[in-house]
């Protein structure tokens, strides 16, 4: 393929990813249960029902969110997105992360993104089941999402994020480090457009 | 028997309990293709097996219930609910009858909602829907008459949807008959060159617009039809030009069908190709408006197949055109820009059918139609603005210019289609006697080439024009 493909591919993986972010994020809140069911609403993506919350706030904040991520991910400045999830005193719990790089070889034979798709639900699948392998939270936790970048991408975006009015900070150490992590893979991807894979860590101390 | 239930408990240890899937009996039936019922069966073994055996107590299970409720307003309803396990008796006690109630899912994860159990097995029943008979295969619900069609069938189900007036159309003329027709025409169209008769002008533009279409279509499916279509018409007399017209009216709805689908497959073609042009929606719309009009007018038509001959009658009626000219003209000039358009495509479309497309063969006489159909619409749509109705239907000569689709190899072996002014002058009045009869097979069709004039006239322009085409077309090759 050529470079310009290569790009082309690169930038249309990044709308994906994009994509599958947000509905993914949706997923993780309503499955860790961070906001009662009854906000959440069936939706269809990937030819599944999915839950989506319906809090304006919420939905606006995750959407902002994603729409930033968006930008970073054409730069190619990304390396994991990770949604973190906080107890109450102020300490990482758990984290899903979403590693991503660009597409490396060329795989062919996925025209209409159908196997894509699959695997995408497969995501979501493998997202909502999580919960038997994860302890129960404990009441009032909160969440954030957390971007690995490039740190020139990080001074880029700190100029564009404030047009926006939806500014990114740095996170502190204590806030990306869980105590005595433990890692379950959930899932991986490889297809033209984009590589990702996701695994969750669950701190021992809730 | 016992190796087996060995196995199959293995199978969904392995699921459950390590990859912490959430396996239901639709899945279990597929992957192991067994009958839902024994997937069932083996559910419940393997549920029983964890309990008892390992002490597994993790394990979430649905369960699928049926019954009848009990009677609301006097009113029973069949119920049918997927319920965890805690629930299930409570379920029950709200049936008054229960029908059957047997394990739907098992998994290591709480089954909050409907979602997880759609998504847990998509994948397994979306997998190849069409050609995955498992699927009919294990069920127990069964319909014995319900057959998969075999894809030659689909084929001639699409066939026939898609050309039903060109397969009636078709009568017994040979492919040489229509070749010869052509050939003939040829001629006299040379001689023409010089003069345009306005009028005839305007109908050939629509009849060569949607004739063309028809034709393309036509050969899309096999030349022979094609070519057997033109040639049929000037064979037929008066009589039964005029029963064609009645029959036409009724075809017409079928026959707008059919221009859509030459649309639709125009379309479907067009998107691959980028280099084509943009008013697509527009287009069609104007195809569409175009569609009633064509029935009114064969309804004037149709008691008046006799006044077509009588010089009164016809002045009346051409009169009538004139004035509708007014009212129409601006439609027809969008109509002919629309199949202007179309012809265009449609040679590009010819070109690249499947089927052996009569452009790349060396032999003329299959080029023909090509070429003949994208000059006689071309020119009349661009020329419209400048043809003048005349009451009296006289017949005029006029130079126009037109913007005439030249198609050609290019040096790389693509086809190109260009568009080049060309002067041309066209009499109408030699035309007349060849082309009559296909111009009003075609002029049924489409119903505004015969209001602006109802004479045999119009029609041998057409051929004239077409001619014209077809030599330009060989000498550009």
């Amino acid at each position: 393929m050529t470079e310009i493909g290569e790009s082309q591919n690169a930038y249309i993986g990044a709308d994906i990813f994009c994509e599958f972010l947000e509905v993914a994020i949706h997923c993780i809140l309503y499955t860790r249960e961070l906001y009662p069911a009854g906000v959440f609403e069936k939706k269809k993506k990937f030819n599944v029902p999915v839950k989506i919350c319906v809090h304006p706030e919420v939905l606006s904040y995750v959407t902002n969110t994603v729409d930033s991520i968006r930008l970073l991910l054409k730069e190619n400045a990304v390396f994991k997105v990770t949604v973190v999830v906080v107890t109450p005193d102020h300490k990482p719990a758990e984290r899903f992360v979403f590693e991503v790089a660009r597409p490396t070889q060329n795989i062919g034979n996925d025209k209409y993104l159908y196997r894509l798709e699959e695997s995408l639900r497969g995501f979501l699948l493998k997202l909502s089941i999580t919960e038997s392998l994860l302890k129960t939270l404990p009441e009032d936790c909160t969440w954030t999402v957390q971007v690995y970048t490039r740190e020139s991408a990080a001074v880029a975006i700190e100029q564009k994020q404030h047009l926006k009015d939806f500014p990114w900070i740095l996170a502190d150490e204590r806030e990306t480090t869980l105590e005595d992590a433990k890692m379950i893979p959930l899932k991986a991807v490889n297809s033209d457009y984009l590589q990702m894979q996701l695994y969750a860590e669950e701190s021992s101390i809730k | 028997m016992g190796t087996i239930d060995e196995m199959y408990l293995d199978n969904l240890d392995e699921w459950v309990n390590d990859e912490n899937q959430i396996v239901t009996f639709k899945k279990l039936s597929l992957e192991l293709k067994v009958h839902v019922n024994k997937a069932k069966q083996m559910l419940y073994s393997f549920v029983q097996h964890q309990r008892n055996n390992k002490d597994n107590d993790h394990l979430f299970v649905t369960y699928f219930v049926a019954g009848l409720s009990h009677p609301v307003v006097g009113v029973k309803t069949v119920k049918c609910m997927v319920v965890p396990e805690e629930n299930i008796e409570a379920f029950k006690s709200t049936l008054s009858v229960v029908t059957s109630s047997h394990i739907y899912s098992v998994g290591r994860s709480k089954v909050k909602d409907d979602n997880k159990l759609y998504l847990a097995d998509y994948d397994s029943i979306h997998k190849d829907s069409t050609t995955n008979t498992d699927i009919f295969k294990f069920s127990s619900i069964k319909y014995p008459k319900a057959k998969l069609r075999s894809d030659t069938e689909v084929e001639s189900q699409k066939r026939y949807k898609t050309e039903p007036t060109t397969t009636k159309q078709v009568n017994g003329t040979s492919k040489q008959n229509g070749e010869n027709g052509h050939a003939s025409q040829k001629p006299k169209q040379n001689g023409e060159n010089s003069n345009v008769s306005q009028k005839p002008a305007a109908k050939p533009q629509k009849k060569g617009g949607i004739a063309g279409m028809f034709a393309n279509q036509a050969k899309k499916m096999s030349p022979e039809k094609d070519t057997k279509n033109k040639t049929k018409s000037p064979e037929k007399d008066t009589k039964e030009v005029k029963e064609e017209d009645s029959k036409d009216s009724k075809k017409n709805a079928k026959e707008s069908s059919n221009k859509k689908g030459g649309v639709m497959a125009f379309f479907s073609k067009q998107t691959a190709k980028a280099n084509e042009k943009p008013p697509e929606p527009v287009k069609k719309d104007k195809i569409v408006k175009s569609e009633p009009e064509v029935k009114q007018e064969t309804m004037k038509k149709e008691p008046s197949p006799a006044k077509r001959k009588v010089s009164d009658k016809g002045k009346g009626k051409r009169s009538k055109s004139g004035q509708d000219s007014d009212d129409d003209s601006q439609k027809k000039r969008r109509r002919i820009k629309a199949v202007l358009i179309d012809s265009s495509s449609e040679e590009e479309m010819d070109y690249e059918s499947p089927i052996p497309s009569p452009v790349r063969e060396p032999s003329p006489a299959p080029e023909s139609p090509v070429p003949k159909e994208v000059e006689k619409e071309s020119p009349e749509k661009h020329s419209p603005e400048k043809t003048t109705y005349t009451n009296n239907g006289e017949k005029k000569r006029k130079r126009r210019r037109k913007l005439v689709p030249k198609t050609f190899m290019d040096d790389e072996g693509y086809m190109v289609t260009e568009k080049v002014w060309e002067d041309v002058s066209t009499d109408a009045s030699e035309t007349e006697q060849p082309p009559p009869k296909k111009p009003q097979e075609k002029v049924t069709k489409s119903p505004q080439k015969k209001k602006a004039s109802p004479k045999k006239k119009s029609p041998p322009s057409a051929g004239g024009r077409k001619q014209a085409a077809l030599t330009n077309f060989f000498k550009k090759k």
